[in-house]
């Protein structure tokens, strides 16, 4: 192999998508527009509509509120969002979808929620991926929180929504974009040591057959990983994971550790939500070394797969993480965790339907 | 992409700070991606360079020391950032690489294996073209370590890779 050549091709394919840098600019006007200085913000302003007077850009869309926030965080790329200006008001809570730019097989979208009632809405708000785009063929999406403004309760987003076979989305399409709830009073809860001996961990545990909900793994690096992830099919039903029990660590109210074990040579390690908290979670688990400050020691080991699943009522729900780790080697390690739960949850229906067309 | 005309017209600085991500952005994002070997932290490291940038509007003499600012500041950031990542356990969580190639693949698959400190010599020389010198300058260690680190680097790449690289 030659070296070089090689590693040169790879880099020219490995390029920062052009939301990344939106995102960017997005977040240093926002904090740029909130320091104490009122006569920036006013220029930039001035300097906006001016600019766009001189573009010859229609007047509305000029003037518009989320074509401006569009134009002050990137000029270069505003200019290809379509402004729709469609809202939908559900539980006091008003969500617009501002502004829209097509490209390809890829739709970003920008929102914005408004509590007209009260400030329910802030920066720990998060929506979770509860909404939907009826885009045919499925579609696969994700979000970026771009500001909150204390002052009119709202909260803007970025959402990229890619379609899922990779087509073209075609031009005339109605787009039917749909929330459903999120949310609110987010958190984190983060722990270097969850106090369990990890040695104790069962060589031979209480394990159940369930259908999965899903699970999730990184890119496998080894044959074990490799093996692993291939034996994660969509078409198989039923796996074996560890029988709960009653909880051995509460890493905060409703999300408890329920089970560790050895499962065909992999720790098996077993979380459970409940209540409010029985579904829309984040978190992860990881074995963490007691030398924490030399970061390249790999000093953590992060699970190679975990899966989820319901109880049979659907009341609990289970995240199994899968560590390749010997016992041998348990010693060396404390289990850390670090979680974002929440406080509560708006659900309702926000719906708006619009004609998809090309932007550019 | 290309800066445009009327980029320049504003004074807030917003767009003169939009033309040097725009100029630098593959830069920041392959070092950034050589450490974190991801999109996902890629895209953070990403972001914490370039908001620092912003943040302390810091002033140099020449562009070479905007470059290389941005340079050591990637590498900072990367190494903060596989720490907590690491707890998190996203570092590399259903991720999908650019490569298509096999020899680019099992490159990928030997880089990811490697210690985050040989990718990043790896990558300064290979890629970016610095001498150990300059790398060395980057990293604040010796010329002589950097020069230990590459001739290791490259030992444990070609064990790895079972070939001369």
């Amino acid at each position: 192999m030659i070296f070089r050549r090689t590693y040169r091709n790879m880099n020219e394919q490995i390029v920062p998508e052009e939301v990344l840098i939106r995102r960017t600019l997005s977040t240093a006007y926002w904090e740029s527009a909130h320091k104490p200085m009122r006569l920036r913000g006013a220029l930039l302003i001035a300097t906006v509509l001016a600019l766009c007077l001189a573009l010859a850009l229609p007047v509305l869309a000029a003037t518009d509120a989320g074509y401006a926030l569009l134009y002050s965080i990137s000029p270069e790329t505003a200019q290809f969002f379509k402004p729709i200006n469609m809202s939908d008001e559900n539980q006091g809570i008003l969500m617009t979808v501002e502004s829209i730019y097509i490209h390809e097989d890829t739709a970003e979208i920008y929102i914005s929620l408004q509590d007209l009632t009260g400030d329910r809405l802030d920066e720990t708000t998060d929506l979770r991926s509860n909404y939907d785009l009826d885009i045919p063929n499925g579609c696969e999406s994700s979000e970026v929180f771009l500001r909150y403004d204390s002052e009119t309760c709202t909260n803007h987003y970025l959402l990229t929504i890619r379609e899922t076979n990779g087509n073209m989305l075609q031009e005339n399409t109605k787009i039917h974009f749909r929330l459903g709830e999120f949310v609110i009073g987010t958190y984190t809860v983060e722990t270097f040591d969850c106090g369990i001996d990890l040695t104790e961990a069962d060589l031979s545990p209480d394990t159940m057959t369930v259908e999965l909900d899903g699970w999730g793994g990184r890119i496998p690096a080894t044959e074990t990983e490799k093996q692993l992830a291939s034996d994660f099919t969509i078409e198989r039903k039923n796996y074996e994971v560890l029988t709960p029990s009653e909880s051995l660590y509460t890493i905060t109210p409703n999300i408890d550790i329920t089970a560790i074990g050895y499962v065909d040579d992999l720790l098996h390690i077993q979380v459970c939500y409940s209540g409010v908290l029985a579904n829309e979670n984040h978190g992860i688990l990881a074995l963490r070394t007691e030398d924490n400050d030399d970061i390249e020691a790999n000093n953590y080991i992060s699970d190679i797969l975990n899966a989820t699943f319901y109880n049979e009522d659907g009341t609990k729900y289970y995240e199994e993480y899968f560590f390749d780790v010997s016992p041998e080697k348990l010693e060396n390690y404390t289990l850390a965790a670090n979680y974002t739960p929440y406080t509560g949850k708006i659900t309702g229906t926000w719906d708006v339907t619009f004609p998809l067309k090309e932007t550019n | 992409m290309q800066r445009t005309p009327q980029c320049t017209v504003f004074s807030t600085g917003v767009n003169d700070d939009e033309a040097v991500i725009r100029q630098y952005a593959d830069m920041v994002y392959r070092l950034a991606w050589a450490y974190v070997r991801n999109n996902t932290d890629a895209d953070d490291v990403f972001q914490e360079v370039f908001l620092r940038y912003i943040r302390r509007a810091p002033e140099f003499e020449t562009e070479e020391h905007r470059k290389a600012w941005l340079l050591r500041v990637t590498i900072n950031r990367a190494k903060s950032h596989l720490a907590g990542s690491r707890l998190r356990g996203i570092s590399s969580r259903e991720q999908s690489v650019p490569f298509t190639a096999p020899e680019e693949m099992e490159l990928h698959e030997a880089l990811l294996k490697l210690p985050p400190k040989y990718r990043t010599v790896l990558h300064l020389f290979y890629y970016e073209d610095q001498t150990t010198e300059e790398i060395a300058e980057l990293l604040q260690r010796k010329p002589a370590t950097v020069r230990t680190q590459l001739t290791r680097a490259r030992q444990l790449l070609a064990n790895l890779l079972k070939s001369e690289i």
